[in-house]
């Protein structure tokens, strides 16, 4: 069951996974669950969180809570500490993009983008990071957006890019305890995020069929196809790993080549 | 395990990150072909669950030729090629008369070159195959006193950016990653020059927010995971394995 060998590298340890009951955020919970680790999977999404927690197996536990709210933060990382022995690896996943041009983004919007991917990103992090043990993890998931600000929404992008700053700052603060804080920044993967997006731009304003503008997206990837949200398992199975224990600070992209040129 | 009998071929495998990397790829499934530079390292290799152990000098096109050949007809291809072998030459600008920076470059970046050149025609026409380089934080990040072995290293990463776009579109994945210090041979074999070693250990530590250098394994590991099916969206990288010294 364990990819990398007979003894599941995260047995025992516990992950909350914020974002988790949908695409990329299910995807790194299922990855982790593989190597032994038990889940606390949090989503605003009640009935999407629990279906994924039953999915995720004995072990794991899912949490209702708004990741965009610092109070609400507090209260949830307290049940876990209450329905858990302990808390080894953060994984900041939750996160929103809201469609619209530049001229057309509102306050309203550019603050919830800013609470979600951002300040609740961070106040996880300063919640947690008492609890971790010397082997702890903390990792946050980017963008390529906060990368090269390749994106239809700037404040996405923008706290993409905080997110990304915010890693390096806290790799440098947790160090001496020999904690690792390193993101990792997807380009296109095929998620029901990335599909809502294909459907509001690509179908309702851009007159596209379902899946065009996703798919004329991969064209542009020198890979030349979109992402799997498994493949960001992966990466976040890595970095929660006890190989890279020597990487901290760091954003791992993973795009199939999109920013490289 | 994360491989299936993928044949990995290693170079500079007679210590240090590349023997490392070849126990770990071989751990894990891969027949290894591991290479070192003169028979007088082969004993080492002795008794290690590799497929093959072969004498390559990276800096020569004709090594390479025969053993890519070699390993082809032997193994059916070369699935995994990791550029690991390389040389710190040290040295300010003045101190690197060009005999030295010709060997430098020949070395370190020369070698990556024949390397790919070598292993590439046969994995185009598998459409199949990755490549990782060992370039060096000082491909991305200042140094004093490297200055051959840093542009070296540094053109060792933009060329892997250059490759992974050549060949994106035929499966091919280039990756490399920007080790800082490793305690390896290599390492302590400088250590052993020098008149300070407390202070010039010391300092190095301090250069690493980990507070420590890396080990051999943990480099090994990342070039392992650049390898593996989990980086399958990942190519044109450069992961720094570094303890946080780059992250700014």
């Amino acid at each position: 069951m364990d990819s990398y060998g007979p003894t599941p590298f995260l047995k025992d340890k516990v992950a909350i996974v914020t974002g988790a009951a949908q695409g990329n955020g299910f995807a790194i919970a299922e990855r982790l669950a593989s190597h032994g680790c038990r889940i606390a999977a949090i989503d605003i999404n009640a009935d999407g969180i629990r279906a994924a927690a039953a999915r995720l197996g004995e072990g794991s536990r899912a949490f209702v809570a708004d990741c965009s709210s610092v109070p609400a933060i507090r209260d949830v990382v307290q049940e876990v500490r209450k329905a858990f022995d302990r808390i080894d690896i953060l994984v900041n996943n939750a996160g929103l993009l809201r469609i619209a041009s530049f001229p057309d983004i509102g306050e309203a919007d550019f603050d919830l983008t800013v609470n979600l991917n951002l300040k609740g990103a961070f106040f996880f992090a300063q919640e947690v990071q008492a609890a971790l043990p010397r082997d702890g993890r903390i990792i946050n998931i980017a963008s390529v957006a906060g990368v090269d600000g390749r994106t239809l929404s700037a404040p996405y992008a923008a706290t993409k890019a905080g997110l990304i700053t915010i890693t390096k700052t806290l790799a440098r603060a947790l160090a001496p305890r020999g904690i690792t804080v390193n993101a990792v920044a997807p380009g296109l993967i095929d998620t029901p995020f990335n599909q809502i997006l294909d459907q509001k731009i690509g179908v309702e304003k851009q007159g596209l069929k379902p899946g065009e503008m996703l798919a004329r997206r991969a064209a542009e990837i020198p890979l030349g196809r979109i992402g799997r949200p498994e493949e960001v398992g992966g990466v976040v199975a890595f970095l929660a790993s006890p190989d890279a224990a020597y990487i901290t600070g760091e954003t791992i992209i993973l795009a199939g080549g999109w920013v490289i040129d | 395990m994360r491989f299936d009998g993928e044949v990995a071929l290693i170079t500079g495998a007679g210590s240090g990150v590349g023997l490392a990397a070849a126990r770990r790829f071989a751990a894990e499934g891969c027949r290894v072909v591991a290479t070192v530079l003169n028979g007088a390292q082969l004993p080492v290799l002795a008794g290690a669950p590799f497929a093959e152990r072969l004498i390559l000098d990276v800096r020569r096109e004709e090594d390479w030729t025969r053993v890519v050949a070699a390993v082809e007809a032997k193994f059916g291809a070369v699935d995994i090629l990791f550029n690991n072998a390389g040389v710190t030459i040290r040295g300010d600008v003045a101190a690197t008369d060009r005999a030295t920076w010709d060997e430098a470059l020949l070395a370190n970046l020369t070698s990556v070159y024949l390397g790919c050149r070598a292993v590439l025609p046969g994995m185009r026409r598998r459409r199949r195959g990755t490549v990782v380089n060992n370039a060096s934080i000082n491909g991305i990040r200042g140094n004093t006193g490297l200055v051959a072995y840093s542009a070296a290293k540094g053109g060792v990463v933009a060329m892997t950016r250059s490759l992974a776009l050549d060949h994106a579109a035929e499966g091919i994945r280039v990756n490399c990653l920007c080790p800082a210090a490793i305690d390896t041979t290599m390492t302590r074999d400088y250590l052993d020059t020098v008149s300070d070693r407390g202070a010039v250990e010391a300092a190095i530590v301090a250069k690493h927010p980990l507070g420590r250098i890396a080990t051999a394994d943990e480099v090994a590991a990342v070039a392992v995971f650049l390898a593996s099916a989990d980086a399958g969206f990942i190519t044109g990288a450069a992961i720094p394995v570094d303890g946080g010294r780059s992250a700014r």
